[in-house]
């Protein structure tokens, strides 16, 4: 993922990005809170360390229905801590058990799934976001648009309409300019800097509704300290028709901004604000599965119609069903990105895999540039649907086969080339992945909402019917493959529908 | 089309009145003539009013919310050819807004696109009519060809994707005359009309496998007549 490489290149950009970047507070002003709790702190640094795709000393637990609080607390005296019911931290049906003395998670989900109270158990599994960045080059851009007819499909519904609500359940999208004290590792000692924040410029705060963070601790204010949930959001509804930047597809639809996931430096600020030395791991951070779910019941809480999740990763989780049903269950759409994982092993994705049993739920396969799949989108059974998502494999060097989007520019807020970041820098940016896919199937079931679609359901029905689909059909009654699903997504046919005869 | 039907409509009307007029001026001929076999050539002029349901109830539920639309048009029989044969022409036009819309395999879902569905049958055909020696209602039967003009026409389309093709059909029809005077007729009728094979490959038909663009139609005629 994109964490991997970033030490090494940080010494040698961060001394320029210092210059021109961030004013340092200096030593001796007073640290700032951690973002995030000690213990959420330390289980994303320790998680980093040892490669773990969960979060040590943390399950979802889900107690039956019935349960009585006695009961409920002999089921929790089942683990080592012996936590109370009062210090679990509840997500709607589900809460987060957390326990200092015991590290492996999935000993603690059989501890606690063993128990007759307990409905199911499982560890807080941390999702990946589906992108892989690039940021060389500007031009061409948009192909992505180009190639679905948007135009076209504008004529009929020009950039949907302002009463539906699209949540983005990422990394956020930062919903207020301000600037932030936050305490950061300088490569010899901890140091307060001040870190500038700002909204998008070409999605502007009025577009942004009922932000909420349910990850690092800010509550109904968001900031993407990654530019991944800002990249994806600019996808579904970026300002268009401003001569600034670049299109999005419901662009008159709102954004409800809701972070799940931590970065680099969400983690690396909370952990330098608790007193932790050094750098955190390049790979720190992450979406934990408690986050996943809670974010996607908020969202179908607060009055979204659609929830775009670009997420992804390779365990299973009963948590992520149950949310995706509830969610679905008030009437929204949602679109999860099928996977990059093509290349390595090509694993089953969740919540992606949970697309085909639920009606009004789909996983999004990515094309590239010459309407091929992306070499390194899933394929499976559960892929159901397929939209641009670019492919390095499949540019050149100016990137023009990558998907570009307004998001923070890399070269300031990227912790492979800075040291004190800075995330009110906006540019284009190239992106690739089943995350840049999901964003227009999710701006596409705005538009279908915004045009008086009632259902989920009949959302997905319709992108099914009127996908391309694109190879062999798996069968004459059946017509998908696993590459693609039913085909390519056909915005100005969805939109248009059909006549008598044509 | 509008204009179209209403040229057709006028064209009718004067074809009508000159042949009213000449029939009248035979008749009133014959009284300074010397005697002559009476002419038995009739004419029968109408306004129709048309009740089409059509067999492709599906696709036209789906876009029109019924499968019924309304018609009006006219047309000429030229009765007594021989004996009680006559001859037929027929122009109506039928025309409804609906909306666009995809069937999701369960459902047909609006995707609120408003579209005009037009049908413009022209019947040339003929029957026979089964006068009694007395009364006032007259049985007929016959069959036509038809020329169906049909358009689908959405104001967001593009002009390729728009529908105006015209298909060949036929009818059976049969119905009954009701003198109300020796001039003013009435007539209802009732119409099976095949036009095969005109929809089904593509839009919702295709989807509901319908392909026929005739149906049933129920019609109700006011004219003039001449003759028996």
């Amino acid at each position: 993922m994109r964490f991997r490489m970033v030490i090494g290149c940080a010494a040698a950009i961060a001394a320029g990005a210092v210059a021109g970047g961030p004013r340092v507070i200096g030593q001796d002003a007073p640290v700032p809170r951690p973002m995030m709790s000690a213990e959420r702190t330390a289980a994303f640094v320790d998680a980093a360390s040892r490669s773990l795709d969960y979060l040590p000393g943390e399950v979802i637990v889900k107690f039956k229905p019935g349960a009585s609080r006695d009961g409920q607390q002999r089921a929790l005296d089942a683990v080592r801590s012996r936590p109370s019911v009062d210090s679990l931290e509840w997500a709607g049906e589900v809460a987060v058990l957390r326990d200092p003395l015991q590290a492996d998670a999935r000993i603690l989900a059989e501890q606690l799934a063993s128990q007759p109270e307990v409905e199911y158990a499982e560890p807080n599994y941390l999702l990946q976001h589906q992108a892989t960045p690039n940021d060389t080059g500007y031009a061409p851009r948009q192909w992505n648009f180009q190639s679905l007819d948007m135009p076209r499909a504008w004529d009929i519904s020009p950039g949907g309409s302002a009463s539906i609500i699209v949540a983005v359940v990422d990394t956020g999208i930062t919903t207020d300019n301000n600037t932030r004290s936050a305490a950061t590792w300088n490569g010899s000692a901890i140091q307060v800097i001040s870190v500038p924040f700002a909204v998008n410029p070409d999605l502007p705060a009025s577009r942004l509704v009922t932000p909420f963070d349910f990850v690092s601790g800010f509550g109904t204010t968001t900031l993407d300290t990654d530019g991944h949930g800002t990249h994806v959001s600019s996808t579904i509804g970026e300002e268009t028709n401003n001569a600034f930047f670049d299109a999005g597809i419901a662009y008159k639809a709102r954004i409800m901004p809701v972070k799940v996931c931590a970065s680099y430096w969400d983690v690396q600020f909370s952990f330098s604000a608790s007193g932790g030395r050094g750098f955190v791991p390049p790979s720190a951070g992450g979406c934990p599965n408690s986050a996943v779910a809670q974010g996607i019941r908020y969202a179908a809480d607060n009055g979204a119609k659609v929830i775009n999740v670009s997420l992804g990763g390779s365990n299973p989780s009963t948590a992520q069903l149950d949310a995706l049903n509830y969610a679905v269950g008030k009437g929204v759409f949602v679109a999860i990105a099928a996977g990059n994982e093509k290349l390595e092993g090509n694993p089953v994705s969740f919540p992606a895999s949970y697309a085909t049993q639920i009606s009004g739920v789909m996983a999004v396969g990515a094309t590239n540039r010459s309407g091929n799949r992306a070499s390194y989108s899933n394929t499976g059974s559960y892929v159901e649907i397929a939209a641009p998502g670019g492919d390095s494999r499949d540019s050149d060097a100016a990137g023009s086969g990558f998907i570009w989007q307004s998001t923070i520019r890399p070269s300031v807020s990227d912790p492979a080339r800075v040291l004190f970041p800075v995330f009110d820098n906006y540019t284009e940016v190239a992106f690739s992945g089943t995350s840049m896919a999901t964003p227009h199937v999710a701006g596409l079931a705005a538009l279908l909402f915004s045009q008086g679609i009632k259902t989920p359901a009949q959302v997905e029905q319709i992108i099914k019917k009127t996908a391309k689909l694109i190879g062999t059909p798996e069968s004459a009654t059946n017509p998908r493959n696993d590459d693609f699903g039913f085909g390519l997504i056909q915005p100005r046919a969805a939109l248009f529908g059909l006549g008598i005869k044509k | 089309m509008r204009q179209s039907v209403r040229c057709l409509l006028i064209t009718l009307t004067c074809a009508c009145v000159t042949l009213s007029s000449s029939l009248v001026r035979a008749e009133e001929g014959q009284a300074a003539a010397p005697p002559a076999p009476p002419s038995s050539v009739g004419l029968h002029a109408y306004a129709a009013i048309d009740g089409n349901t059509m067999a492709a109830s599906r696709s036209f539920e789906a876009v029109l919310g019924s499968a019924t639309l309304p018609g009006y048009g006219a047309g000429v029989d030229v009765t007594d050819l021989w004996k009680h044969l006559f001859v037929r022409v027929a122009v109506t036009h039928a025309t409804k807004e609906g909306t666009r819309a995809i069937f999701t395999g369960t459902e047909a879902v609006s995707l609120g696109i408003p579209l005009t569905v037009s049908m413009t049958p022209i019947e040339i055909g003929g029957g026979w009519r089964f006068v009694p020696s007395r009364g006032r209602i007259v049985p007929y039967a016959g069959g036509a060809a038809v020329l169906l003009s049909y358009k689908e026409t959405s104001q967001l389309a593009d002009p390729s994707e728009n529908v105006s093709e015209s298909f060949a059909g036929y009818e059976a029809f049969g119905g009954a005359e009701f003198g109300i005077t020796k001039w003013l007729v009435a007539s209802g009728e009732a119409q099976y009309r095949g036009v095969p094979n005109a929809i089904g490959d593509a839009g919702l038909s295709q989807a509901f496998n319908e392909t026929n663009l005739g149906g049933f139609t129920v019609r109700f005629t006011i004219g003039i007549r001449t003759g028996r």
